[in-house]
């Protein structure tokens, strides 16, 4: 085989390698998405924050271990957001800088709404009770979490491209730096 | 030459025979269901806030609430068009996450009318509340499925565009 051709072929296969693993925690990180979500409904509907909870820090986010409802949806909102740090290493690693930066986005938005998240129980206790700012706090952590869908669902699209590139470009010599020529498949 | 030759080849890869500027217009309907799913998400998240939040109830002719429905039909009349796109043009991985995402709108909306006749707000009872979570999470469903048919169409697209570069 031409070494030239050989060396494409293992690169290729290097980066096709990667992108299996970022696709792998990619699909994790949709699962904890969805779990997310139906935990969310779970505190939507049928939690409310207490009367006994006092309106400073460890009162809130002694709430967090309180109903496990919310457990479950502020273990999943992490569970998800910690998948994109592995993307992040492997996008790297391939050079995938928009992936990186998407990843970045997605973590940057949740982490908007693990404040908001806790302020709607900050804002709902009886010494506190300002429905309207328990509202927009809300309405602030459910866009940021689907800001953050949004911005990893974006990310996909940039690693099937890398995908293709490297199954049809790779080993064809379209790519800068190959010798090697193309011959169209019969 | 030989090893070249059979990498390159789109074995594998479901490419159906809309053609290329089909697909670029398939894939753009795509990106259209989702500002409209966007749309859905906002306007159900306003409803679920700012309206059905205590005892308040809403009904089926209230404004927000045809916003969210306009909206969920329109999704449901792309979904369709991309199904049929892809039995048609012999994309069945796309007919089928469509057909998913289809089934999911329907007992969603299912879900949202029982939701409506049952009271309209959070404290109208657990049916009411059964409502509220079939139609949130068959919504985030579809929004998947439709999600991953959209990357089979934009996948078979990049492949033809980047076979089209090379040959």
């Amino acid at each position: 085989m031409i070494p030239e051709l050989a060396e494409a072929i293992d690169e290729g296969q290097r980066v096709a390698k990667t992108l299996h693993r970022i696709f792998t925690f990619l699909y994790l990180q949709f699962a904890f998405y969805w779990a997310t979500i139906a935990a969310g409904m779970f505190v939507n509907y049928y939690y409310s924050v207490p009367a006994s909870v006092q309106a400073d820090f460890s009162g809130v986010f002694s709430q967090i271990f309180a109903a496990p409802s919310l457990f479950a949806h502020v273990t999943f909102a992490v569970l998800s957001t910690s998948m994109s740090i592995p993307v992040i290493v492997y996008a790297r690693r391939v050079k995938l800088t928009s992936v990186v930066l998407l990843h970045a986005g997605a973590i940057a938005s949740r982490t908007v709404g693990f404040i908001t998240g806790p302020l709607f129980v900050y804002y709902s206790t009886t010494a506190i009770s300002n429905g309207d700012l328990a509202n927009i706090s809300t309405f602030v952590m459910a866009s940021v979490f689907l800001m953050a869908v949004i911005l990893t669902f974006l990310s996909r699209i940039f690693i099937v491209r890398e995908d293709v590139r490297i199954k049809y470009l790779a080993t064809s010599g379209a790519l800068p730096g190959s010798s090697v020529t193309w011959s169209k498949p019969s | 030459m030989e090893q070249a030759k059979l990498t390159a080849s789109p074995q594998g890869e479901e490419l159906g025979t809309l053609g290329l500027s089909g697909l670029r217009l398939t894939l753009r309907l795509c990106y259209l269901n989702f500002a409209v799913y966007l749309a859905v998400y906002v306007s159900g998240m306003y409803i679920n806030i700012y309206i059905t939040s205590g005892v308040n109830t809403i009904g089926i002719a209230d404004p927000t609430n045809m916003i969210h429905m306009i909206g969920a039909t329109v999704n449901f009349a792309i979904s369709f068009i991309v199904m049929i796109v892809g039995i048609l043009y012999g994309m069945r991985k796309v007919a089928l996450f469509s057909l998913g995402a289809l089934i999911s709108l329907v007992a969603a909306t299912i879900g949202g009318l029982l939701f409506l006749a049952t009271g309209g707000a959070r404290q109208s009872g657990s049916v009411t509340l059964v409502g509220g979570w079939i139609m949130s999470l068959l919504f985030m469903l579809a929004l998947f499925l439709s999600y991953y048919a959209t990357l089979r169409i934009m996948r078979a697209t990049r492949v033809l565009e980047v076979l089209g570069k090379v040959q």
